[in-house]
């Protein structure tokens, strides 16, 4: 029972995040990054298929800069046995799509039962690169999934994923594609032996030259979407209580104030 | 009256003693080396004090004099008899006084024996609940020791036909004989000195196997205690190369630690005083020593005819999990125990063995890890934000390239705690007050470590110091002022394992040299108000500043002390400490609601701290106690502000 675990490295979730003075991106100086955390719920439960059937490698696919290599340390002290850093400045400046192409090319040489990745990275929450990975890849994908039980000859898997109002059950022949909601697991604290162990564990660097991709499908020129401006939200106000003596007093007042302040109606 | 055969008999009981001592020592040594003991001449003085002299163990009255008198009884007529095998006669020197104070030593000894009966089988205080046919067995045969002893003395007085004067107790117990013939008399004598000499030698070989080992094993423990500041944790330094970290398995714990387990004598002064036994949770200290005494007795048995000994393990079996997570790590069963022997340390391996090893810890804490991890806080706010509070303050920040004598070190809560703000907000407003040129990190400060080392994260803590001695040695810090005492006694005490050698003082010491140097004056309104403080654990028994705090609520006008029955080395815990602030509370009564009732018995206008997590403690407690509003629980620090302002 192979597993591939895409993972993608993203700012701390109270990270500060500032704007560069000419909007064209975020600042990330100074920021702690982790690993996804909708990634990190992929590598629980591909630890947990691999407790259960034993005989499996766990392996981490990621995509990113140098700094990378801290958070796939991470999933490796977790218990994943290795990984592929994708990484290479010809990377940089893509989208969802060029990411998930990258990442396809680098899958279709491996060997895999299994694939998941996170709902969306928690950075651009774009939710795109596990379903455009299956595209690619051709094979059947399930998104938002809480509960996964794969079939004892390993041949499918059924699971739940989170749909409005309740709950989708599906089954899917493997290989597959799950992207992995909150709920799905609670990923482990990696032990210290597991910590020491990672350090030594094969993490393969992959240049974009290796992919065989063409320079015009990677990295920005690739890009799908173009980011015009980064601006940070504006300032939430306080909130206003509407006084009056009578609901009906109070009514007219919201009326007017939505009118003529916010302008809403 | 000795017979040939009697050096034989006690040539066998010495041997029974022989092998019975060297079976304990060899379940000792299989415990882990450890460094070499120094000090030799500070640790005898610690036995005449603590062993000979009684200092714990006469911390509380009744029990400390019964064992005081049942000592003398037997310690020091063996003195005696030693003596006289030197000198070859009995001495003369003091002649009748001697012999009169001897008989008063064994009469306090079957007064000591009296009263322990009663308070262990009528009294029967909920510490001794464990008791065993041992401990009827001891206390017979000693008594009996004793009162043949002055059978013997009483005959000797009757067939001599001395005056009891000086041998009052023998003289008494000469009556019972005096009806009897002469020659009838030398015969009882004869027997009954017989029987007590036996059952000396008889205690003798027993001394390895029974709780008489204590006499022994408790002596020596004195010796072996700890210098330096108390509950300082062992560093790891081998993260690289170690294998296992912690203890999963008795022979992992140090020779000492082996040794500490046969040290006890189940006195149960500890558990009396543990917060976590006294609201019902699983751990009790005198049970967790003893639990692991009976395991190393176990291991040290000879596998039976099959072989097959059910192996039983440590952490689990024979300690549970939620033994291990109850414990506060407030050191009262440190401070109580009389021979010193200590829980903490064996605790925070079993810790350290579930939390790196196995990852297996209350599931709350792990977020707790993770924003201390990524945040350096466990509440795991921006650590950008960290120096926000003092925003409005006017305070420096050394990377504003401010320099100054003093780093004030606000910790997590001072920094991130909403309640805890307004203590660390005080605190600036009475060194700006009182002229103070001090600094703060601002952003940069991290967490101290104290909580995530304490849950038995070393790893993690490790992490989080390298990080604050990285910053200190950037700014040439000499001096740091804490506010909670966690961060004072982990920046104080335990950082110097990794060589610091800046000050660190906490802001009631500072505060009460201010007022010495006259820098701040204190008025208050003069209004009377009776403030009942409780002794954080961290200041108090880690550090032992107990004067400081009750001197500056003193100096305000109009405020009385009020002590609450638990209190100094005796007080009783929040409720947080050890990592617990981290942790639900789910077994038993909440710890902080009974320190909290503790305070209100004593009717007090309002409560006074010098730790977050006693003020978080204490405000939850007094809201769930429907006080709060009329009830305040506030830090030292406000205290004083609000006497300066007026």
């Amino acid at each position: 029972m192979n597993s591939i675990v895409c993972l993608k490295q993203v700012p701390d979730t109270e990270a500060q995040i500032r704007v560069k003075p000419d909007g064209s991106d975020v600042l990330l100086q100074d920021v702690k990054f982790i690993i996804n955390p909708y990634d990190e719920y992929g590598v629980e439960e591909a630890l947990k298929l691999k407790e259960k059937f034993g005989q499996s490698t766990v392996t981490i696919v990621c995509l990113g800069p140098e700094r990378c290599i801290e958070s796939i340390r991470t999933a490796l002290a977790m218990g994943a046995d290795k990984a592929v850093h994708l990484d290479d400045p010809a990377l940089d400046g893509g989208d969802a799509f060029t990411t998930a192409r990258a990442l396809a090319e680098q899958i279709k040489g491996m060997e895999y039962d299994i694939i998941f990745c996170g709902k969306q990275a928690i950075d651009d929450d774009a939710a795109q690169v596990g379903v455009a990975l299956a595209e690619y890849l051709n094979i059947p994908h399930a998104n938002l999934v809480i509960k996964v039980e794969v079939s004892a000859d390993k041949k499918k898997v059924t699971v739940n994923r989170q749909i409005v109002g309740g709950e989708e059950v599906l089954e899917l022949p493997l290989p597959c594609v799950l992207t992995a909601q909150k709920g799905l697991n609670e990923p482990r604290y990696a032990s210290l032996p597991g910590i020491m162990k990672a350090k030594k564990k094969e993490v393969k660097p992959v240049k974009a030259a290796d992919l065989k991709l063409d320079a015009a499908r990677i990295g920005a020129a690739g890009a799908k979407s173009k980011v015009l401006k980064c601006y940070s939200p504006p300032p939430r106000t306080a909130a206003q209580i509407v006084a009056g003596e009578s609901p009906e007093e109070k009514a007219a007042k919201l009326a007017k104030l939505l009118r003529e302040e916010a302008k809403a109606i | 009256m000795l017979t040939t055969l009697d050096p034989l008999w006690v040539l066998i009981a010495l041997t029974i003693f022989t092998v019975g001592m060297y079976r304990r020592y060899r379940l000792w040594m299989r415990g882990q080396k450890e460094e070499r003991i120094e000090g030799i001449g500070q640790r005898l003085m610690d036995f005449f004090v603590y062993a000979i002299g009684h200092r714990r163990i006469l911390k509380e009255l009744y029990p400390g004099l019964m064992h005081l008198f049942i000592f003398c009884a037997c310690a020091i007529p063996i003195l005696v008899i030693a003596a006289v095998q030197v000198t070859f006669s009995t001495p003369h020197l003091f002649g009748n006084f001697f012999s009169l104070f001897l008989d008063s030593v064994g009469s306090l000894g079957l007064l000591g024996l009296c009263l322990a009966a009663y308070r262990r089988y009528i009294l029967k205080p909920d510490r001794l609940s464990d008791t065993r046919a041992e401990d009827a067995i001891a206390l017979v045969w000693v008594f009996a020791i004793i009162l043949l002893g002055f059978c013997v003395e009483g005959l000797r007085l009757s067939i001599t036909g001395e005056t009891g004067v000086w041998a009052p107790a023998g003289y008494v117990f000469s009556a019972l004989f005096s009806g009897a013939r002469p020659e009838t008399q030398v015969g009882i004598h004869k027997v009954l000195w017989r029987i007590h000499l036996f059952l000396v030698i008889g205690l003798i070989a027993c001394t390895p196997y029974t709780k008489f080992l204590h006499v022994i094993t408790s002596a020596i423990n004195i010796c072996l205690r700890k210098y330096g500041p108390p509950g300082v944790l062992r560093q790891i330094k081998d993260f690289e190369t170690a294998e296992t970290f912690g203890v999963s398995r008795l022979d992992e714990l140090t020779r000492t630690q082996l040794f500490h387990l046969d040290a006890c004598t189940r006195c149960g002064r500890c558990q009396d005083n543990c917060p976590a036994h006294l609201t019902e949770k699983p751990l009790s200290p005198k049970k967790l020593i003893q639990d692991l005494k009976a395991h190393m007795d176990e291991k040290g048995r000879v596998p039976g005819e099959n072989g097959q000994q059910t192996e039983k393990a440590l952490i689990g079996d024979v300690i549970e999990h939620d033994t291990i997570w109850s414990c506060t790590m407030c050191l009262n069963c440190h401070s109580q125990c009389p021979v010193f022997i200590t829980t903490v340390d064996k605790t925070i391996e079993m810790r350290r063995n579930l939390v790196l090893m196995e990852s297996n810890f209350p599931v709350e804490v792990q977020a707790v890890f993770k924003n201390m991890e990524n945040n350096s806080n466990p509440w795991g706010i921006g650590r950008h934000l960290r120096g926000d509070w003092a925003k409005e303050l006017g305070v420096k920040t050394a990377t504003e390239g401010a320099s100054a004598d003093i780093l004030l070190y606000a910790g997590c809560a001072g920094a991130f705690d909403d309640r805890y703000k307004k203590v660390s907000t005080a605190v600036v407003k009475i060194l700006q007050k009182a002229g103070i040129n001090f600094t703060i990190l601002g952003a940069e400060e991290g967490c101290c470590g104290d909580s995530a080392r304490r849950i038995g994260n070393e790893y993690l803590y490790d992490s989080l110091v390298q990080y604050n001695l990285g910053i200190f040695r950037q700014y040439g810090v000499k001096k740091i002022l804490t506010i909670c005492p966690h961060c004072y006694n982990a920046l104080k005490n335990e950082y110097p394992q990794y060589g610091t050698t800046f000050e660190v003082v906490h802001h009631t010491e500072f505060f009460l040299e201010l007022i010495k140097q006259g820098k701040i004056s204190l008025n208050g309104s003069g209004a009377k108000m009776n403030v009942c403080y409780h002794d954080s654990c961290f200041l108090g028994r880690y550090n032992e500043l107990y004067d400081q705090p009750r001197k500056l609520l003193t100096s305000i006008r109009g405020v009385s002390l009020v002590e609450m029955d638990r209190t100094l080395d005796r007080s009783f815990c929040c409720g947080a400490g050890g990592g617990r602030m981290w942790m639900e509370e789910h077994l038993g009564k909440r710890i902080n609601e009974a320190r909290t009732e503790q305070a209100l018995e004593k009717k007090p206008d309002a409560i006074a701290t010098a730790c977050p997590y006693c003020l978080t403690m204490f405000e939850d407690g007094l809201k769930s106690k429907n006080v709060y509003d009329t009830v305040k629980a506030m830090d030292i620090a406000e205290y004083i502000l609000n006497a300066m302002k007026e």
